[in-house]
């Protein structure tokens, strides 16, 4: 379990560091919106305009105007989309994409047990996606305690 | 213990669906064997070989590997061979030795890697080449070392030398002696008659689902079935041919193209043919499935 546990994250490896830098320069982007947003001549009086049920959608588009509000809707809502395609492809692949391609036949004639294999791979990819979202969360959030 | 058998099958049962796969295979591999499991495609032999390793669970039978149950104690057994599937995939986008790494790390890295490289060595692999790369070739021998490279107590070898030039599979067949003098039980299927007679010491014979035949090597030779075909520099009586016993006209062209069936021993055709001007004469490929027709068709109650 240990070893597919540390083959996993070694191929996982090169994806990780590369959603992790897209999510930063996405939060980094935000972040630089933030005054010019709320700069912006009628931005309350737009969000009173749209229909409750869009606003719903979105998620708390009321509080957009403080700072965690905006974040809230411009970041935490989109997130969970951008990694849900991350998470979806990768783990997919993981085990049904190697199953099959035919790769896991001589994968499990080694000495490992199928549950093994399986909490190995789960436990690498459940890794994997927090250290995503907490590096990407902390270059956000420590930048912006740092700045108040 | 000595004289326990490495691998005892009895009466192995396998349905894929309404096929019926394995109709009853019982098989004996005492230990440090070369086991040569022969037939044609189609005949079981990859599904006795993954019944083995627990891939699959047959419906009926039993398996024994070093006295222990593949169902019961997969990783057990696991751990005791060396394993070739027959179709062969590797991580296309791996190195040669990092796909040696990681199966070595699956087996807790208990790997002699002195003895690997020189394997390695001895096949004419490079291992910084990624697979990607690699020959259909080159990825045979790749999978034969990661087999032979924790040198386990058995080796379960599917159709070893596929896609290898005749030069390397000697290598092949130079390594499979070196386990088995270090004491390991080879088990290997194949379809070609020539390669188990030349180094296997007992083989089986699988065919349709069950085992036709369980015989010394050496009588594969008579057993077998060639094809042959003769020109003569002008017309011939052909009588003289179809008297011989094992013989078989099986084509003919004006009396001066002929193809013959022979099975058996070739020497009586040959002292047959010294008395008529050959033009040409060649020893036509037949497979084990026209082998294996002919012989059973013929000699049906003469199966021991």
């Amino acid at each position: 379990m240990v070893a597919e546990f540390i083959h996993t994250i070694r191929k996982l490896r090169g994806q990780a560091i590369a959603w992790s830098i897209g999510l930063i320069l996405y939060g980094l982007l935000l972040g630089s919106m933030y005054d010019s947003v709320m700069n912006m001549q009628g931005i309350s009086e737009l969000l009173e305009s749209y229909p409750q049920e869009i606003l719903a959608f979105f998620g708390g588009m009321a509080e957009m105007t403080t700072p965690w509000g905006y974040l809230d809707v411009e970041y935490f809502t989109l997130i969970n989309m951008i990694i849900g395609i991350f998470a979806i492809g990768t783990c997919v692949r993981l085990i049904v994409g190697d199953e099959e391609r035919g790769l896991l036949d001589l994968t499990l004639a080694h000495p490992i047990s199928r549950s093994g294999f399986f909490w190995g791979r789960l436990a690498a990819f459940t890794f994997v996606i927090s250290a995503i979202l907490i590096i990407s969360w902390s270059c956000l959030v420590i930048p912006s305690e740092a700045f108040d | 213990m000595v004289d326990q058998a490495a691998i005892i099958i009895k009466d192995l049962h396998k349905y894929y669906g309404k096929i019926h796969a394995l109709r009853g295979v019982d098989l004996e591999v005492k230990r440090g064997q070369i086991f040569g499991f022969l037939g044609p495609n189609g005949a079981g032999k990859t599904t006795t070989i993954r019944c083995m390793l627990d891939h699959i669970r047959p419906q009926k039978g039993s398996i024994e590997i070093l006295g222990m149950d593949p169902q019961k104690q997969p990783v057990d057994v696991q751990s005791q061979i060396g394993y070739l599937p027959g179709e062969i995939i590797f991580p296309e986008n791996d190195k040669v030795i990092d796909v040696l790494r990681y199966f070595a790390d699956l087996r807790q890295n208990r790997v002699d890697w002195d003895f690997t490289r020189s394997i390695t060595e001895k096949l004419e692999l490079d291992q910084k080449m990624p697979v990607k790369n690699l020959s259909k070739g080159n990825k045979q021998k790749l999978g034969i070392v990661q087999a032979l490279m924790p040198r386990t107590k058995i080796l379960l070898l599917d159709e070893p030398t596929a896609g290898l030039d005749p030069l390397m599979q000697h290598v092949v067949y130079g390594l499979l002696k070196d386990a088995k003098a270090d004491g390991t039980t080879v088990f290997f299927s194949s379809h070609i008659i020539s390669e188990v007679e030349a180094i296997a010491d007992k083989v089986a014979i699988i065919r349709k689902g069950v085992i036709a035949e369980k015989i010394n090597p050496s009588r594969l030779t008579s057993m077998s079935m060639r094809k042959i075909r003769v020109q003569f520099m002008k017309k011939v009586d052909l009588s003289a041919f179809s008297k011989i016993e094992g013989v078989k006209i099986i084509n003919e062209r004006n009396g001066v193209d002929v193809t013959l069936h022979v099975e058996g021993e070739i020497d009586k055709l040959i002292k047959t043919l010294a008395v008529f001007p050959v033009r040409n004469l060649e020893t036509l490929n037949s497979s084990l499935e026209e082998t294996f027709l002919t012989y059973y068709k013929d000699s049906k109650t003469e199966v021991r």
